[in-house]
C-alpha cells in the first residue's frame, strides 16, 4: 500500500468516526473511534485497537470504561488480569 | 454526508493496516459538533499513576502493566467485590475484628458512607452531607484544634495533600502524623543536615550512566520491582551492583525481566548483584565507615607513590565542610569495632570499596533497612559522608537516592504535610490565603500516639492507610484509637483502623487512583504525584468508579472543610470541582511549580528542581556537610548477642503485599507459601534454641518499660539469615515494636532492630 493509499484510509475512518458523532453526540473522537473498529472488524480488544491507532492502551481503557458507563452500543465481555487487555463486542452482535 | 468506500484495502489488520496515523488526530480533535462534550483532552496524561511504589518511570501510563506488583495493586483496587451496606449489617464490629487484615480486605471495595452504631456494634449507612455535617460540629466543639490528629498514607495525591493541609491549617493546628515518619523520616532529616534537601538528587536517567550502583537494607524485588529492571540494564552493561541486606533476596540475586521477550522465552534470568555482602541488623554504618576507612588508606597510599589522587579534591575543597573531622573519625574507629558491629570481615569491606574506588560515577540507594533503626540519621549522614569522598552528587550516573514505597509519599510532604512546616511555607500560605497559620510545631505519629494515649487528643481523621496496623505498638495503638470522640477514616476497604472506632466514628469511602474521577461537568479530573526521583506526573483514572456513591478525597476534604471552617477563607466546593485551581494554589504558595497546569501536562510532566543536584547546598555552611559521628556504641544486634537466648528482629514485607495490604499468604521468592505468621531464623540458631524447622513459638519483645508485648504462634523458616538476627513480617509482627524505640532525630520505630526471645506458645 503507497502512502496515498494509506492517507485515503486514514481518512476515510476518520470521516467514520465523524459520521458516527454524529450519531450520537454523547461520544468522543476516541470513543466513536472504536464503535468504528469494532463495526469494521478492525479490532476487538484494546490492545489490538491501541496498537493499531498508536494510542496509549490505558487512553483506550479509560473510554471503553466510559462507554461502559453510558450504556453505548460497545459491551466489554473479558479483561485478562494481567494485561489489562479488554474484549468487546458491538450490542448489537449479542444474543 | 455519507463517505462510501474507495480505494484498495491493505492485508494487514483485517484490511485496514494504515490507522497509525490517526491516533494522534484522534487525541486532538474534539467533536466536529459544536457543544458535544469530549473526555478526552489532548493533553490528557496517557493512564494513571500506578498506586505501588515511587520507583521513577521511563513511560508514564504504560509500564505499570509489567510490574507485578502493580498488577496486584490495580487488581485489588479494581476487584468486583463490594463491601456494602449488607456487608456491614451481617458482620458486628467485634467480629469483623477477628478477621484477619487479608480476609477483611477480600470483602472488597467500600460502596456507602457508614457511620458507627455502637448500640448495634456494627457500621450503617449515611448520607455524605449528615456525614460532613456531624464530622465538622464534633471537631469544631473540640476545645483546641490541637485536640486533632490528621493522618496522610502515601497515597493521597499533591491536590488531596495540599488541600487536606489547607484545610487543617485553616482549622488551626500543624497535628500531622504521616506515614513517612515511619518509612524515610530519617533521610529527610539527614539529607537536609548534608546536602541541604531532605530528598535524593538522582534522575532515572543517571542508572543508565553509573559505573556502580550500592543498593543498601533494600528489597526491590519485592518492593520496587521496576528498579529490579534499571538494575538489570545496568549489569548487562558491565556496571556493579554491590547490595548489602542481611538476608539473602532471591530478586537481587538473578532476575527475568518480564519486558524482555527473549529472556523470558528462553527461562533465562540475568545476574543482578556482583557483589551481596550480609551485615548484621544495624551494621549498614559500620560497613560504610569502614569502606571509607579503606578509601582513605588508598588515598595515603596513592599519594605516597605519586599516583593519581583516590579522593575528589576538586569537589572536597569547593564543596565539602567537615572533611578533616569526618578523616578523624574514620581513623579513630578500629577495624575490630567495624567488622563487629557490621558483621562483615575486613576482605569484604574491601572489596566493596575497591569497586566504589575503581568507579567514577556511584549511585546509592537505600530504604528502611537503612532508615528503621535507632541510628538511622547518623547511618544516612554516613552514606552521604562516603559519597562525598570520590564528588559522587550532582553529576550524571551518581548521587543519593533514598527510596520510597509508597506512590505519593514524597509528594505529601512536598505539599505541607508536615508537622514541622518550613517557615517560608507558613509564610507563603498565610499571604496567599490571608488566614493567620498556626505556627508551632505539630504532632508527628509517635507525639500523636502519645496524644492520644494521654488523653489529649480526641480526634484522628485518617487520609488512606491503616493507622492502627501500620504503626507499631498495635495493641496500644488500637486502645488510643477506641478513646477518640472522633474517629474518621477514607478509604477504599474496610481495615482494621476502621475497627477501633472512636465515641462517633466514619468510614468514608473514596475514588481509587485507577478510577475515573468527574466533576460537574462531566470533566475527567487529574491528579498528580511526585515519585523518588522528584518528576512530578499526571495521573487520571481509567476504569469506572466501583460504586456510583463514592467521592474524591479532595472531594471529601472539601465537604469536612466546608462542615467544620466554612467558605470565608477559601471556597472548598471550587477548588473540588477543578482540580487545576488547587494546583493553581500551589504554584502560588511553593516554589518549583510554575506553570504547574501546563507542565504537568507534558509527557513524564516535569522535575522539581533539586539544589544538592547541582552542587549547590541549602545548609549553614553553605556546602556539603560531613558529618563526624562515631559508631553507635552497641546495636541491638550486638547486646542481643550477649543475651544467648535473645535475637535481633526485623520486620518487611513479603512479596504477596504492599505496605499493610496483604495481597496473599504466599512469599514465593522466600519460598513461604500459605501463611503469613512465619520467623526466618539461620538453622544453627534453631538449633540453639533447640527447636526445628515448622517449630511454632511465641516471640517476646525484651524491653524495658514494664509492657508485655508477644506475638503468638509463629512458625519457625530456616533461612540464609546472619546468625543472631530473625525476621518477620510486619503488620502482623507491630505488636513487638515499641512506641518508645524510635529513631535519633526521626523517631521512626525502629522496626528494623527490636530484641526478641522466644517463649513456648501458650495453649490456645
Amino acid at each position: 500500500m503507497n502512502e496515498s493509499e494509506n492517507n485515503d484510509e486514514a481518512e476515510l475512518f476518520l470521516s467514520l468516526v465523524t459520521q458516527m458523532q454524529a450519531k450520537d453526540p454523547r461520544l468522543n473522537s476516541m470513543q466513536a473511534a472504536l464503535i468504528v473498529a469494532a463495526e469494521r472488524g478492525i479490532a476487538c480488544d484494546s490492545r489490538t485497537f491501541a496498537r493499531l491507532l498508536g494510542v496509549a492502551h490505558a487512553l483506550v481503557l479509560r473510554e471503553l470504561n466510559a462507554l461502559a458507563e453510558m450504556d453505548g452500543p460497545l459491551r466489554v465481555i473479558k479483561k485478562e488480569a494481567r494485561t489489562l487487555r479488554t474484549h468487546y463486542v458491538l450490542q448489537a452482535d449479542l444474543p | 454526508m455519507t463517505v462510501s468506500f474507495i480505494g484498495k484495502k491493505s492485508s494487514a489488520a483485517g484490511g485496514w493496516g494504515a490507522l497509525k496515523s490517526c491516533g494522534k488526530r484522534l487525541l486532538e480533535s474534539g467533536s466536529p459538533l459544536s457543544g458535544a462534550r469530549t473526555l478526552l483532552k489532548a493533553n490528557q496524561p496517557d493512564g494513571f499513576d500506578c498506586p505501588g511504589c515511587a520507583w521513577g518511570d521511563p513511560e508514564h501510563g504504560s509500564s505499570f502493566e509489567f510490574c507485578e506488583n502493580g498488577v496486584k495493586a490495580v487488581s485489588w483496587e479494581a476487584t468486583e467485590k463490594r463491601a456494602t451496606p449488607a456487608f456491614f449489617a451481617a458482620n458486628t464490629v467485634s467480629e469483623l475484628r477477628k478477621l484477619s487484615d487479608y480476609e477483611l480486605e477480600l470483602n472488597g471495595r467500600l460502596t456507602h458512607p457508614m457511620r458507627y452504631d455502637a448500640a448495634s456494634d456494627r457500621y450503617l449507612p449515611v448520607n455524605w452531607e449528615d456525614a460532613f455535617a456531624e464530622i465538622g460540629s464534633v471537631l469544631g466543639e473540640l476545645d483546641s484544634p490541637d485536640r486533632a490528629e490528621f493522618y496522610t498514607s502515601g497515597r493521597a495525591s499533591n491536590e488531596a495533600a495540599f488541600l487536606y493541609q489547607l484545610f487543617v491549617r485553616v482549622y488551626g493546628t500543624n497535628n500531622f502524623p504521616d506515614c513517612s515518619n515511619m518509612c524515610h523520616e530519617a533521610s529527610g532529616v539527614a539529607l537536609k543536615q548534608s546536602i541541604g534537601v531532605g530528598k535524593g538528587t538522582v534522575l532515572l536517567e543517571d542508572f543508565e550512566k553509573a559505573d556502580a550502583i550500592f543498593v543498601i537494607g533494600q528489597n526491590p524485588g519485592t518492593n520496587h520491582p521496576r528498579m529490579l529492571g534499571d538494575l538489570r540494564r545496568a549489569a548487562m552493561r558491565g556496571a556493579d551492583v554491590v547490595v548489602f541486606n542481611p538476608i539473602r533476596e532471591k530478586g537481587l540475586e538473578r532476575f527475568s525481566d518480564p519486558q524482555d521477550k527473549i529472556e523470558m522465552l528462553r527461562g533465562g534470568s540475568t545476574d543482578i548483584a556482583s557483589h551481596y555482602y550480609q551485615p548484621r541488623l544495624g551494621g549498614d554504618m559500620a560497613a560504610v565507615r569502614g569502606m571509607a576507612k579503606v578509601v582513605f588508606s588508598a588515598e595515603d597510599a596513592a599519594i605516597a607513590e605519586g599516583e593519581p589522587s583516590v579522593l575528589d579534591h576538586d569537589f572536597l575543597s569547593e564543596h565539602c565542610a567537615g572533611l578533616a573531622d569526618y578523616r578523624a573519625a574514620v581513623e579513630a574507629t578500629s577495624w575490630a569495632a567495624i567488622e563487629d558491629q557490621s558483621g562483615l570481615t575486613r576482605d569484604e569491606i574491601e572489596r566493596a570499596a575497591a569497586v566504589y574506588m575503581r568507579a567514577d560515577r556511584v549511585i546509592c540507594t537505600w530504604a528502611m533497612g537503612v532508615t528503621q533503626h535507632l541510628h538511622s540519621v547518623a547511618t544516612i549522614r554516613e552514606i552521604s559522608n562516603f559519597m562525598f569522598l570520590r564528588g559522587n552528587i550532582g553529576k550524571p550516573g551518581a548521587g543519593l537516592c533514598p527510596v520510597r514505597g509508597h506512590s505519593n509519599v514524597q509528594g505529601d510532604r512536598t505539599v505541607g504535610i508536615n508537622e514541622k512546616p518550613p517557615v517560608a511555607f507558613l509564610d507563603a500560605l498565610e499571604r496567599h490565603f490571608g488566614f493567620t497559620v498556626p505556627r508551632a510545631d505539630g504532632h508527628n505519629v509517635l507525639s500523636a500516639i502519645g496524644a492520644m494515649l494521654d488523653g489529649s487528643a480526641q480526634a484522628f481523621i485518617g487520609l488512606g492507610g491503616n493507622f492502627a496496623r501500620a504503626t507499631p505498638d498495635s495493641a496500644l495503638v488500637e486502645t488510643a484509637l477506641r478513646r477518640m470522640k472522633l474517629t474518621v477514616n477514607i478509604a477504599t476497604k474496610p481495615n482494621h483502623s476502621h475497627l477501633m472506632p472512636g465515641e462517633v466514628s466514619y468510614i468514608l469511602p473514596c475514588l481509587g487512583r485507577t478510577e475515573m474521577d468527574l466533576n460537574s461537568s462531566g470533566n475527567s479530573q487529574l491528579v498528580s504525584v511526585e515519585d523518588s526521583m522528584s518528576m512530578v506526573h499526571g495521573s487520571a483514572g481509567i476504569n469506572r468508579p466501583a460504586s456510583p456513591h463514592l467521592r474524591s478525597e479532595v472531594a471529601i476534604i472539601a465537604g469536612v472543610a466546608e462542615a467544620t471552617v466554612g467558605s470565608a477563607v477559601v471556597d472548598w466546593a471550587v477548588l473540588a470541582d477543578d482540580y487545576d485551581r488547587i494546583r493553581d494554589h500551589i504554584e502560588a504558595t511553593i516554589s518549583g511549580f510554575e506553570n504547574y497546569n501546563a507542565r504537568l501536562r507534558k509527557p513524564r510532566g516535569f522535575h522539581l528542581r533539586n539544589t544538592a543536584a547541582h552542587r549547590e547546598w541549602s545548609t549553614d555552611t553553605g556546602k556539603a556537610c560531613f558529618s563526624a559521628t562515631p559508631l553507635p556504641q552497641e546495636t541491638v544486634h550486638q547486646r542481643a548477642r550477649k543475651g544467648g537466648d535473645r535475637f535481633a528482629l526485623q520486620t518487611f514485607r513479603s512479596h504477596d503485599q504492599y505496605n499493610t495490604t496483604v495481597y496473599g499468604l504466599d512469599d514465593r521468592y522466600r519460598g513461604v507459601y500459605g501463611e503469613r505468621q512465619v520467623i526466618f531464623i539461620h538453622p544453627e540458631d534453631l538449633k540453639l534454641v533447640g527447636a526445628e524447622a515448622g517449630d511454632r513459638i511465641d516471640v517476646v519483645t525484651d524491653y524495658d518499660d514494664g509492657i508485655s508485648r508477644v506475638a503468638k504462634d509463629f512458625r519457625f523458616v530456616p533461612y540464609d539469615i546472619p546468625r543472631g538476627s530473625i525476621a518477620g513480617y510486619y503488620p502482623e509482627l507491630n505488636v513487638l515494636v515499641p512506641l518508645g524505640s524510635a529513631g535519633d532525630e526521626s523517631d521512626t520505630p525502629t522496626s528494623k532492630s527490636i530484641m526478641v526471645s522466644f517463649r513456648k506458645r501458650e495453649a490456645a
